[in-house]
């Protein structure tokens, strides 16, 4: 037994466990209706990019798109491919140990590699036809974007094992902002001619040799066992918190790592007069606010319907979106209302109960409510802000 | 008449695969009845059966009219978004008790289980012990009049343990009718009046010991080689 056999046995074994989790939604069904509909829809849009760039991208600068991209880059973690039980058997063998964690950042490495040429490939019509990028330039974007996202990576290793919750939240307030200075310095090398195209390799290579030799070196310690295996389990469990917010049948993670809420201290009523349907009501409105994923979901579901009214352009497929996204977030506040309630065996026997159903009702609609407010806010700003876009592109 | 009257002929999560098969047994007021039986016997799910969290059930459960119920699960369930108090606050709102009546009880239970200080807190962020202490106190808020208690003991410390009886011997002099499910069987000797022992989804033996030692033939036995003789003796036929 080495390394490479142990790693790539925990690799497969993720894999497998990430496909059975989406095959708890992507049921035949799914995928003959929705994602095969989806990638053929891809295709074509793509093969129709490189005849014209899409209306959407006309009045975008090429700033916004780097600005997209400094976004993405966040995405990924260092992957160590630790386990729980490591801590009795494999600790011991303190060679064949770290270099599993080696082999788990180099794959992280190959992953972010991967994804970065995938998103260059799906934006090279525009970046090619549009601003006419050649070929040489977007090795050299490819270049920056790795070495840039590989040095993401080493940070964000350190930041995560930062406990203390306000020094965390300074501390990523702090990285953003520095990487946003870096991104924005590379922006500038990047557009300045073939000189300062020459500084960003250097600073490209400078970033790829140094994020490397510190990565190796962060992973050559085994007291940082505990935070590797919780970033492995997070990592695992990336991309399927939606997942168990939609499906019912998938127990949800643990949400909080704070001992006593934020809103509401000291158990503060939100509700003055205490009737059997506030009770319904005021138990489901603290889980929703203090359940991160809850409220994620609400925002993201509503910025990207907001998103896509504002960039897609025939108003009929704009009302198609409008009217999808009014039956998927009742849809949604419905399976949320269910799930909170009828999980628990402390409120599953009261789930039969007339007041149940008016708290139900009373509060899905308040909260639909605003969730449309929010849409058409957001919808509103975005569209000025779009439509200015495009006013300053044809002055042009 | 009885709090609980329980005839299941069968019940499991299929029809054609009956976990568990005539079980019959009636809860009176003040009764502490002992549920014991081996791993895998069947105790967990005849508990499941009388909340009706079972897909298939052929029988009767027939709780006494206006009968309340408290269930105090093995593994605490809470939500990771309320602190203690909420719970407590919840359960008050939609049992509709008295306000000022329900906080005096809630802060004496809270005292006697040295939950007080913690009760701002989110329970899931509790010690297993406290976790446990803080389901009594969501179980007693209420008074109810039958509990359903699966496997009480575990990660409760001696003191815990102590005051935990002491609690339930309260609520039986209150006539509350209790059903518990336990592996401790010294224990379950010691205070329960009757006994249910489950092995391999069926009934046993019942009654008092004395009834459990003649149905084993083994006079002047304890609870506990009663029972290894149910278990093990019928592993071996």
């Amino acid at each position: 037994m080495n390394s490479s056999s142990i790693f790539l046995r925990r690799l497969r074994e993720n894999q497998r466990y990430k496909r059975k989790v989406w095959r708890t939604v992507a049921d035949w069904t799914v995928v003959v209706y929705i994602i095969i509909p989806a990638i053929l829809i891809g295709i074509f849009r793509f093969i129709s990019w490189w005849q014209e760039t899409p209306s959407w991208a006309e009045p975008l600068p090429l700033s916004i798109f780097f600005f997209g991209l400094f976004l993405l880059s966040w995405y990924g973690n260092i992957q160590t491919y630790v386990e729980e039980a490591d801590k009795l058997f494999l600790v011991k063998k303190r060679k064949l140990f770290l270099g599993v964690k080696v082999f788990g950042y180099g794959y992280s490495l190959a992953a972010e590699a991967l994804s970065t040429i995938a998103i260059l490939i799906i934006l090279s019509p525009i970046l090619i036809l549009k601003f006419n990028i050649g070929s040489g330039l977007i090795f050299l974007l490819f270049f920056y974007l790795f070495s840039f996202r590989s040095t993401i990576l080493i940070c964000k290793y350190y930041w995560k094992r930062i406990e203390s919750r306000w020094i965390g939240m300074f501390t990523g307030i702090w990285l953003f902002a520095v990487f946003g200075g870096i991104h924005l310095g590379a922006y500038s090398l990047f557009v300045g001619g073939d000189l300062l195209n020459f500084a960003l390799a250097g600073l490209s290579f400078i970033l790829l040799v140094g994020s490397v030799i510190v990565s190796y070196r962060a992973l050559q310690r085994i007291s940082t066992i505990d935070h590797d295996i919780k970033m492995g389990q997070d990592s695992k469990n990336s991309g399927i918190n939606m997942i168990f917010t939609i499906s019912q049948d998938v127990e949800k993670p643990v949400i909080t790592k704070r001992k006593r809420p934020l809103l509401f201290r000291r158990s503060k009523r939100m509700f003055q007069k205490r009737t059997k349907a506030n009770g319904f009501t005021e138990l489901f409105i603290k889980a929703f606010i203090r359940n991160f994923s809850y409220w994620l979901s609400y925002f993201q579901m509503t910025s990207v319907g907001a998103a896509a009214i504002v960039v897609i352009p025939p108003m009929w497929i704009k009302s198609i979106i409008f009217f999808a996204y009014l039956f998927m977030m009742y849809t949604w506040l419905q399976s949320v209302w269910d799930k909170v309630f009828q999980v628990n065996p402390i409120t599953k026997k009261y789930t039969e109960a007339d007041d149940y159903f008016k708290a139900r009702k009373r509060t899905i609609l308040i909260l639909y409510f605003i969730a449309i407010l929010l849409l058409i806010g957001i919808s509103s700003v975005g569209l000025f802000i779009y439509s200015s876009f495009s006013i300053l592109y044809q002055m042009q | 008449m009885n709090l609980l009257q329980v005839n299941i002929r069968a019940a499991g999560y299929e029809k054609d695969e009956a976990k568990i098969k005539d079980i019959d047994f009636a809860i009176g007021r003040g009764e502490l009845i002992g549920l014991i039986g081996p791993n895998g016997a069947g105790k967990s799910t005849t508990i499941k059966t009388l909340l009706g969290l079972l897909p298939y059930k052929d029988g009767e459960i027939l709780f006494k009219e206006n009968a309340t119920y408290s269930y105090i699960p093995e593994r605490p369930i809470f939500y990771d978004e309320l602190t203690l108090w909420e719970h407590l606050d919840f359960v008050a709102a939609v049992e509709g008790l008295d306000d000022r009546t329900y906080k005096e009880k809630a802060n004496k239970l809270l005292q006697q289980y040295k939950l007080a200080e913690h009760a701002h807190e989110f329970p899931g962020k509790y010690s297993k012990g406290m976790q446990q202490k803080a389901i009594l106190v969501l179980s007693m808020i209420t008074d109810p009049d039958i509990y359903i208690i699966d496997e009480p003991f575990i990660g409760l410390d001696p003191n815990a343990m102590k005051l935990f009886l002491e609690s339930i011997e309260e609520e039986r002099k209150r006539g509350a009718g209790i059903l518990m499910s336990t592996h401790v069987l010294d224990t379950a000797e010691k205070v329960c009046d009757r006994f249910l022992m489950i092995h391999e989804g069926q009934l046993q033996a019942e009654g008092t010991l004395a009834d459990i030692r003649e149905q084993c033939s083994l006079p002047n036995a304890s609870l506990f080689d009663c029972f290894h003789q149910i278990a093990e003796g019928k592993s071996n036929e």
